[in-house]
């Protein structure tokens, strides 16, 4: 392989955030930011690949300067070059302008044979990044991979599925999302901090990307949050008494009547 | 007789979970056990014990693992678990002192001046959560923290961070006790040290004389220590108490001595490919504390780390050794990291790992993970034998060399791990039947006596509690005899009886009964 592509994005340590209250928000102040958990497992991945078939691995990020943090780290775990797409207008962006905007800039790496991402943000959650860049893109996309293999050419993912997996084959190149199965991640090694101190982060913006302005950032969105709000628990029980053969009867006659 | 109030019991399935420890290698067994909710109980019991020469044993949060808490010669327990809350507040809640209750447990904290009034029932673990919203810590870091501050001080516990902040001697300001013969006393760092060899411990009802016995008849090593009573030329009357496990008294009020809250630390794992190269690498740190000022430095070996490898992928095969360790980062570390990269080069490192902060938890939690996976897979077999032997720095090359000689010669599977930092490991054999098991003590012995040679100690951290070592002779000695011989163990009889005459209080700990 040439080139393998990790999006990686920076998320809040949701172990440490806690929610206001009064706005139901996640009160961002004083939380430490961390690379998102399963793009940890992505870089992971790659690296793995690389170690085995060689490669570059070329880390990629949107979002804000704070984020050469994340991308620091990235090559202290042994990232080869790290992007970071970040402008102004980039702001906002909601999943469709988050995946176009990452896919003008993995159209700027030439000669990319897998992307990999993590399976979803652990604060946006949406999972839909991964197969968002995949369709920009214009090429294959396996999602939920629990195991990765390469032959001829061929990439072989074992994909997680309800009560198992499924084996999917594709060519290259192709967009891949992990799972927390697939791997351990590694630590940062120091002499990988040491040259992550001074490494050199590619920073790109609307127009380096060629991006279209209408595409990106809050004007590129598609959706728009009204209001966020927890949803009132409806709490409505039925509590069966009686003898307890009977009452077991009971519970498993409403359970098929609910169809649990 | 006893006030009604007093909660006890004599139900056999409420005593039944004390007449252990951690160790699981003591039993014992009781007619009562008492719980008391505040220090005047507390002073009553142990007044109404005194009186009628009956036993009493304490307990703390029984993580103990030198039986020090089981009461072996039978009589009654006294828990703690139940003073939950401060004796005497009203002096400091005038001197700035504020009130806060977690989980049950009530203290006394006064942020400007870093103190802290605490019960002594207090697992490490609730103070830590309540020192967190001060921005606060309590330096000694001991790997169980569901260990009580009462049972901590009894036993001068220390961690791995005591490499830098010193053990628990260091960080206690001042404790209310209450003595064998029921009174109560409190005593203060700043009084009065020893003087010509005497030591007075006073207050209203007592005056106690204890003569400090010459260095070379209890030649106490100027390292890491918890075996045996604290007694030197230059003492504080604290110091007595501090480690005596329970023998002289029992803390029913601690006052402790804090600091700004430690944080932004670094967690480093250097992975080995010799034992000596961590070894090196570790002297030279100890030795160049300005160029490299750790916190911490801990010690795992090959086989300590394969009973790691399940929980932890990536440990790199060909490692026989790692040292896990800590700096605290003040924003200008490169020049540090600079300088531990260069000498772990030097020192034959495969890899390292630099652990992000949102992860060090978890690594540090491999040091608690560890002995209970030994204390698990040596359940179903011999049970094992543990050393705790410090020695001084410039013995430590030796003291090394030496167990790994004797161990490999026992042909017993061992594991090697500990703060290698104040030159402490743990050598732990896991015999698989009793002639091993024997095996087994015949090498502890050595290797205690070499390191009391070397001017070290048999016990760094746990105490001795009522440990005994069969000697080659074939005589049983309590373990504390190897270091100070029976002139010691005498000495320190002496000022037990000083005490508690009776003998009643924490019998056995130390020394023997009779
Ligand atoms: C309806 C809606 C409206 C939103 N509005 C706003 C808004 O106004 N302002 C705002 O700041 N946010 C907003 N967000 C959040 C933002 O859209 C998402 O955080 C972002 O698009 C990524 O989606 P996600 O977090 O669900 O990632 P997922 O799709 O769950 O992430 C999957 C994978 O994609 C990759 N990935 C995701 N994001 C990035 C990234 N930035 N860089 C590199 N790789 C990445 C990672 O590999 C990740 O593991 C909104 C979200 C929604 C659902
Ligand atoms: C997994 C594990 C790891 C450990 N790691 C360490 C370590 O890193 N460092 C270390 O130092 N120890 C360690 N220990 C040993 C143990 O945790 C300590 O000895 C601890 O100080 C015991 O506290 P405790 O409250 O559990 O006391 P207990 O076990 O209940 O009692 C210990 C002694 O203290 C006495 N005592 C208890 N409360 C009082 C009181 N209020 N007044 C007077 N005497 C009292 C008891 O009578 C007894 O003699 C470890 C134990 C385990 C199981």
């Amino acid at each position: 392989m040439k080139n393998i592509i990790v999006c990686i994005k920076q998320v809040p340590d949701t172990d440490k955030v806690q929610i206001n209250r009064e706005t139901n928000t996640l009160i961002r102040e004083g939380v430490p930011s961390i690379i998102n958990p399963f793009d940890e497992n992505a870089l992971e991945a790659a690296l793995q690949l690389k170690e085995k078939f060689g490669a570059r691995v070329i880390v990629v990020s949107m979002g804000p300067p704070q984020v050469k943090d994340a991308l620091r780290q990235a090559v202290a775990m042994g990232a080869d070059e790290v992007v970071l797409a970040s402008d102004r207008s980039f702001a906002g962006a909601d999943t469709w302008a988050t995946s176009y905007t990452l896919a003008q800039a993995i159209k700027e790496i030439e000669n990319y044979d897998l992307i990999i991402c993590g399976k979803q943000a652990i604060d946006g959650d949406t999972a839909q990044v991964g197969p968002g860049i995949a369709e920009f893109l214009d090429i294959p996309q396996i999602t939920f991979a629990q195991e990765i293999g390469y032959e001829e050419n061929r990439l072989k993912v074992k994909r997680v599925i309800e009560n198992g997996y499924e084996e999917i084959e594709t060519e290259l190149p192709a967009v891949v999302t992990v799972t927390k199965e697939i791997n351990e991640p590694r630590y940062p090694s120091l002499k990988g901090k040491m040259k992550a101190k001074s490494a050199e982060i590619t920073v790109w913006d609307t127009e380096d990307l060629e991006a279209d302005e209408n595409k990106t950032g809050l004007n590129g969105s598609p959706t728009k949050v009204v209001k966020i709000f927890t949803p009132p628990v409806k709490a409505s029980n039925e509590i069966f008494t009686g003898d307890p053969s009977e009452t077991a009867a009971k519970l498993a006659g409403k359970l098929k009547e609910l169809k649990i | 007789m006893l006030t009604d109030k007093i909660r006890y019991s004599s139900d056999q399935s409420i005593i039944q979970p004390y007449l252990t420890d951690e160790s699981s290698a003591f039993r014992g067994n009781a007619d009562y056990i008492f719980f008391p909710e505040n220090e005047s109980e507390l002073s009553e019991i142990i007044s109404s014990a005194s009186k009628n020469q009956s036993l009493v044993t304490v307990s703390g949060g029984g993580t103990g693992i030198t039986g020090s808490r089981v009461p072996v010669l039978g009589g009654s327990i006294i828990s703690t678990e139940k003073i939950t809350d401060v004796s005497k507040k009203e002096p400091f809640l005038q001197q700035g002192f504020i009130q806060v209750k977690d989980s049950g447990y009530s203290i006394l904290i006064n942020k400007e001046e870093k103190r802290a009034v605490v019960p002594p029932s207090l697992p490490l673990s609730v103070l830590n959560d309540i020192l967190k919203n001060f921005d606060l810590s309590y330096p000694p870091d001991p790997t169980e923290m569901s260990a009580t501050i009462g049972g901590t001080v009894s036993t001068n516990a220390s961690g791995a961070r005591s490499y830098y902040y010193g053990a628990t001697r260091n960080w206690i300001k001042r404790i209310r006790v209450v003595l064998p013969d029921g009174s109560v006393t409190e005593i203060k760092d700043t009084d009065q040290t020893a003087q010509n060899g005497i030591l007075k411990i006073q207050s209203e009802n007592i005056n106690y004389e204890i003569k400090i016995p010459a260095r070379e008849s209890y030649p106490v090593p100027e390292i890491k220590n918890a075996a045996g009573l604290y007694l030197s030329q230059k003492m504080r009357p604290l110091d007595l108490f501090i480690g005596c496990e329970g023998i002289l008294g029992v803390f029913s009020d601690i006052e402790i001595a804090l600091i700004n809250r430690i944080k932004n630390t670094f967690t480093i794992v250097a992975f080995f490919e010799d034992k000596k190269g961590a070894v090196d690498f570790v002297d030279f740190t100890v030795t160049n504390k300005k160029i490299m000022p750790l916190i911490s430095l801990e010690y795992f070996d090959f086989n300590s780390l394969e009973f790691l490898k399940t929980e932890q992928a990536g440990i790199p095969e060909k490692a026989q050794a790692a040292i896990l360790f800590e700096f605290i980062e003040d924003g200008n570390q490169d020049d540090l990291l600079y300088k531990i990269v260069e000498k772990l080069e030097e020192y034959s490192v495969i890899t390292t790992w630099d652990i992000p902060e949102s992860k060090s938890d978890k690594i540090k939690s491999f040091r608690h993970i560890l002995p209970e996976k030994i204390n698990s897979y040596v359940k179903s077999r011999c049970g094992k034998v543990g050393t705790d032997i410090a020695v001084p720095h410039n013995k430590f090359s030796l003291m090394f060399q030496a167990c790994e000689t004797e161990s490999l010669n026992t042909g017993l599977k061992f594991l090697v791990f500990g703060h290698i930092g104040n030159d402490h490991l743990h050598i732990n054999y896991l015999p698989e039947n009793n002639s091993e098991h024997k095996t087994a003590m015949r090498t502890y012995l050595k290797l205690a006596k070499l390191a009391v040679k070397m001017g070290g100690t048999i016990s760094a951290e746990h105490g001795v509690g009522k440990k005994y070592i069969e000697l080659e002779n074939g005589t049983t000695v309590p373990c504390l005899e190897i270091m100070y011989g029976k002139t010691g163990i005498n000495l320190i009889s002496d000022i037990k009886k000083h005490f508690d005459p009776g003998m009643i209080l924490n019998t056995g700990n130390i020394i023997p009964p009779a």
